[in-house]
């Protein structure tokens, strides 16, 4: 059978409109495909008594990060960047935000302007660590009462609403011309339908480009793309001594049968489709309007996953070779997989199997509807795998020493 | 992988402006694709093969976009890679 493919994009397209996508529609017009009530812990020190206060709630999320205080100015920015995101995701449905001290627990709750019911409790306030977990789970019944006046539920939305975050981890030929292209497809859906995308993990880029050059039009959004590119080249450079462009691809990369460090590049530039890029945004940036965005973030999936989140998107695509166990509490991950053998041991960790493309079994257009009927499922509510088994971190890019 | 009844190489076309073709089974032994081009054998999964000729300093396109220059001749049917592509 010939795989030479073409793209049976109406084919896509017909087979979008036959579904229906439902989400919890926020005040502010975004959408949730989640409503998660959360218990937000904004320090390090708190963390334990998140968990413990969460654990009273079973239908409660506990997100906490591990976060430092004394920290220079840009990373202290970082912090309160993830709080406010989190407490304004749109899959977040209610929040318990806890503090260490009064002073920062009273200027959380002036200065967020949120659109969803919190509360807020200052760990050095209550009398005792047993008082702290009762009245935080007292605070956490109040919330879910909240929830319920509201009348939070899923509507009918457009799948406009979709906001994707695009991942690729523990890469190989078969995410390269297999899952990497077939979520390009879906990106290209999803914005042609007035959705948006974010993609990330800057040093993925090094050696592609000129794909930027050309899907820019705008020149502030295309210099912002290349200067982060360049600056993580440059990094790298300082780390290793060794020059990227000069080891890449790797001896092991040509064993794999990739020639050029642009043709590695593209494994991870096609996920992203072939859509224009609207705009370039700092770590955690949100990611406001439709169209394709391209986040600076370390390559560490938790961390980029971390910053696409808080973003704003409510969904992922992962292409997954090797495997890779990453998710993220708040944006339900898909792991989309076409490497049989990661198959084998990791069927329990994936949601969309591709294998059937490399054995010729399914060609890019099953692939897409594939990809496509599991990303709507997991919108409408399906768990993912990553969410059944509790997957993901919250984490932060260090970008200077604290005090 | 398996190769089934078919008597040809299961290859991948990832753009119809490429001038390779991804080789998509590991029936290195096999000398031509599944709709019977021939190839060199012994190319490995994983692996790129001409689909027509390519001149030295004209570029190797995948994904539509060239990932490359021939620095050789390249017949059709050729193994392209570090050998004859930078």
């Amino acid at each position: 059978m010939c795989m030479s493919i073409t793209v049976s994009s109406t084919d896509l397209f017909d087979f979008a409109s036959s579904l229906e996508w439902h989400g919890y529609r926020r005040s502010d017009g975004r959408v949730g495909v989640r409503n998660h009530r959360i218990v937000l812990s904004t320090v390090a020190l708190t963390d334990r008594l998140a968990a413990a206060i969460a654990a009273t709630d079973t239908d409660s999320l506990c997100v906490m990060g591990a976060f430092s205080r004394g920290l220079q100015k840009i990373d202290e920015v970082m912090v309160e960047r993830f709080i406010r995101s989190v407490l304004t995701h749109p899959n977040v449905g209610a929040a318990l935000v806890l503090t260490h001290d009064r002073a920062t627990a009273e200027r959380l709750a002036r200065e967020i302007d949120a659109a969803i019911p919190i509360e807020y409790l200052a760990f050095m306030q209550c009398a005792g660590r047993a008082r702290a977990v009762a009245e935080g789970g007292e605070k956490l019944q109040m919330l879910a009462s909240r929830q319920n006046k509201l009348e939070q539920r899923r509507t009918m939305v457009g799948q406009d609403a979709v906001a994707l975050a695009l991942e690729c981890g523990g890469s190989d030929v078969s995410s390269s011309i297999c899952s990497n292209p077939v979520i390009g497809d879906i990106c290209d859906l999803t914005i042609a339908v007035g959705g948006s995308a974010v993609v990330s993990e800057t040093a993925e880029f090094i050696g592609a480009e000129a794909v930027f050059e050309d899907r820019c039009p705008d020149p502030a959004t295309r210099q912002m793309v290349l200067d982060f590119i360049s600056y993580r080249a440059r990094l790298m450079e300082q780390d290793s001594g060794k020059d990227y462009r000069g080891t890449n691809p790797t001896r092991e990369n040509i064993d794999g049968g990739l020639t050029t460090l642009i043709e590695k590049s593209m494994g991870a530039v096609s996920k992203t489709g072939t859509t224009d890029f609207v705009s370039a945004l700092e770590f955690g940036m949100p990611a406001g309007a439709p169209g394709l965005h391209f986040m600076d973030t370390p390559f560490f999936s938790p961390v980029s996953l971390t910053g696409m989140m808080m973003a704003g998107c409510n969904l992922g695509l992962f292409a997954m070779g090797v495997f890779n166990p990453s998710g993220n509490p708040l944006c339900p991950i898909i792991k989309i997989c076409g490497n049989p053998q990661t198959l084998r041991h990791w069927r329990e960790d994936i949601d969309v199997e591709l294998d059937g493309y490399f054995t010729g079994e399914l060609d890019r257009g099953g692939a897409q509807q594939a990809v496509l009927a599991r990303m709507n499922a997991v919108f409408n509510g399906a768990e993912t795998a990553s969410e059944i088994v509790g997957e993901g971190q919250f984490m932060l890019p260090r970008l200077k020493d604290a005090l | 992988m398996q190769l089934g009844t078919q008597r040809g190489r299961r290859f991948l076309v990832l753009s119809p402006a490429d001038n390779v073709a991804t080789l998509m089974d590991e029936d290195a032994g096999i000398a031509c694709l599944s709709d019977g081009m021939t190839i060199a054998d012994k190319v490995p999964f994983g692996h790129k093969v001409s689909l027509r000729a390519i001149a030295p300093g004209e570029a190797v396109v995948k994904y539509g976009i060239s990932i490359g220059v021939a620095t050789h001749p390249i017949e059709q049917g050729e193994h392209v890679h570090v050998h004859n592509c930078e």
